[in-house]
């Protein structure tokens, strides 16, 4: 496997790559054995109903990844493997930690920031046209957006973006960077994450990380490794999916499913819709790349779609190829954009660890995509598709510019 | 038990299409709240129709659930407990 790859530059020779709503899903069907690029067996769970059943049964979990006598799952590991990350914990000690959080993140706490969101995306508009057509979208809107929220929600009034980018591009690194580089990167981002958590015990506020700690402070069983892994874990998480999904979004909507920016710029509806059907259809990575779907180990036999796995199996639930099985989904993109989802997406997953930032990123999504389609109701990509520079070697794939005109 | 919400019966209401089957509410209230094979969570018996107590691992598992699938009824009344509407 390539170490040479970068994050940033779109790479020499090498053909164009399709974008983000393009790209080809495995077929669903029931669960076939495959391989890791560490080599390690995997279990590809595809079709809508099994994918919702490995994320949701307890006889799968995320701690077993990372147990003794687990295989190896990456190659060059990354934030994402760190067993003190909420993500790898489970049963009632994932609960205790997730409840220190999870009030902040219920739809009505989230909405309440509503009318303070679309603000920030107003002045980012303004901001955009003053620079004047044609400018770069990701570097003035896509990125600063989610950025500016979860800074705003965590109380980082001081978070250096260059920092912060520098980081979340090592935090998700599959191939981009080294173990090495990976493992320096993100001893800095903990130290940063014990910074903050030490200014707001010493000076608490009303932010999200003052909260969380009290409410740890409360229930007491919780470790300092696990706040801190939770605290840079929601920097990471925060801004960088959401970013992702947006910025392959504006792709989307501005080249192939042009004719809806229009009704985009109708009704907060038409886009709570889009936004819905966009997350659906449009993954944030390369699964058959980089990771296959979304990792669990079964901790006993469990069938699932008629096969039996054994206990101790790896596998993978397939979001993305769930979100477009037949069985449940009909029509694409084009034909569907502002119908009600046929059933459930799972791109936010499902279960203990279904995504806690889900109405968040919906309610940013939707705002940013509903207001920018207004102000700019002629707003078009200003190079041809092939020529995005791809940010590459991460879990997740997205635009690293997109010039956009008026 | 907290004030006179415990002393009025309760049913619980699961919106299964909205559940995202975190299963934190059977963790919390075990005795009324069970996950179900697929994956949904389902009110057990008593908090399914006649209405049982309000217990705190119940009221927290309401307010906690992560999607606001979970609704409190009164048994007697009907009216919405919680969440506040
Ligand atoms: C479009 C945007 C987003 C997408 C597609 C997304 C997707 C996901 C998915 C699929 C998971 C589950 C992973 C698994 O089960 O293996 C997850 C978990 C998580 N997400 Fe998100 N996410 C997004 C935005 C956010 C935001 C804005 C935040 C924070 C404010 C966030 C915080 C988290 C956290 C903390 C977890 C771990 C939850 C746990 O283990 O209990 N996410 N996300
Ligand atoms: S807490 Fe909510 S989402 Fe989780 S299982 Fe219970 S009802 Fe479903």
């Amino acid at each position: 496997m390539s170490t040479e790859n970068s994050a940033t530059g779109a790479g020499t020779g090498t053909a164009p790559l399709p974008p983000m709503h393009c790209l080809r899903h495995l077929e669903p069907g029931p669960p076939r054995l495959a391989a890791l690029p560490t080599g390690t067996p995997v279990w590809l769970v595809s079709r809508h109903a099994d994918v919702r059943q490995v994320l949701t049964d307890p006889r799968l979990g995320r701690a077993p990844l990372y147990a003794p006598d687990a295989p190896p799952l990456m190659v060059t590991p990354n934030i994402l493997d760190d067993p003190q990350s909420m993500l790898n914990i489970d049963g009632t000690e994932h609960q205790r930690l997730r409840r220190t959080v999870q009030r902040a993140f219920t739809p009505r706490a989230i909405a309440r920031w509503k009318p303070w969101v679309a603000s920030v995306v107003e002045s980012l508009i303004d901001e955009l046209i003053d620079r004047g057509s044609p400018a770069d979208v990701v570097g003035a809107y896509t990125r600063p957006l989610p950025v500016a929220v979860i800074s705003r929600l965590m109380g980082l009034d001081n978070l250096d973006s260059k920092r912060l980018a520098h980081w979340s591009d090592h935090a998700l690194s599959t191939t981009a960077y080294s173990a090495e580089a990976i493992g320096t990167a993100m001893t800095e981002f903990a130290a940063f994450g014990a910074e903050v958590i030490a200014d707001r015990r010493a000076d608490p506020g009303e932010d999200l990380v003052s909260s969380l700690l009290a409410a740890a402070a409360e229930d007491g069983s919780i470790t300092e490794g696990q706040l801190i892994a939770l605290v840079i874990g929601l920097v990471v998480a925060g801004h960088e999916t959401t970013m992702t999904s947006l910025g392959n979004a504006l792709v989307y909507l501005l080249q192939d499913g042009h004719e809806a920016w229009q009704r985009l710029a109708s009704d907060e509806t038409s886009a709570a819709a889009a936004t819905e059907q966009i997350l659906r259809a449009v993954p944030l990575g390369d699964a058959a790349e980089h990771m296959p779907g979304l990792l669990r180990r079964t901790v006993e036999d469990v069938e699932i779609g008629g096969v039996v796995i054994p206990a101790g199996s790896v596998v993978a639930a397939d979001t993305g190829s769930a979100n477009q099985d037949p069985e449940v989904f009909t029509g694409d993109l084009r034909t569907e954009l502002f119908s009600p989802l046929a059933a459930p997406m799972l791109t936010f997953g499902a279960g203990p660890h279904h995504c806690l930032g889900a109405w968040l990123a919906r309610m940013e999504l939707e705002l940013a995509l509903h207001r920018l389609a207004r102000r700019l109701p002629a707003l078009r990509m200003a190079d041809p598709v092939e020529d995005i520079d791809w940010r590459r070697g991460l879990l997740t794939r997205s635009p690293n510019a997109l010039r956009v005109a008026w | 038990m907290t004030g006179p919400a415990g002393t009025e019966p309760v049913v619980v209401r699961v919106d299964r299409d909205r559940c995202i089957g975190s299963g934190m509410c059977a963790l919390s209230a075990p005795g009324s709240l069970a996950l179900d094979a697929d994956g949904r969570a389902r009110p057990v018996a008593e908090y399914a129709d006649a209405g049982a107590e309000l217990t705190d691992g119940l009221a927290e598992a309401v307010e906690y659930c992560p999607v606001e699938a979970l609704a409190l009824h009164s048994a007697r009344g009907g009216y919405r407990i919680a969440p506040a509407e």
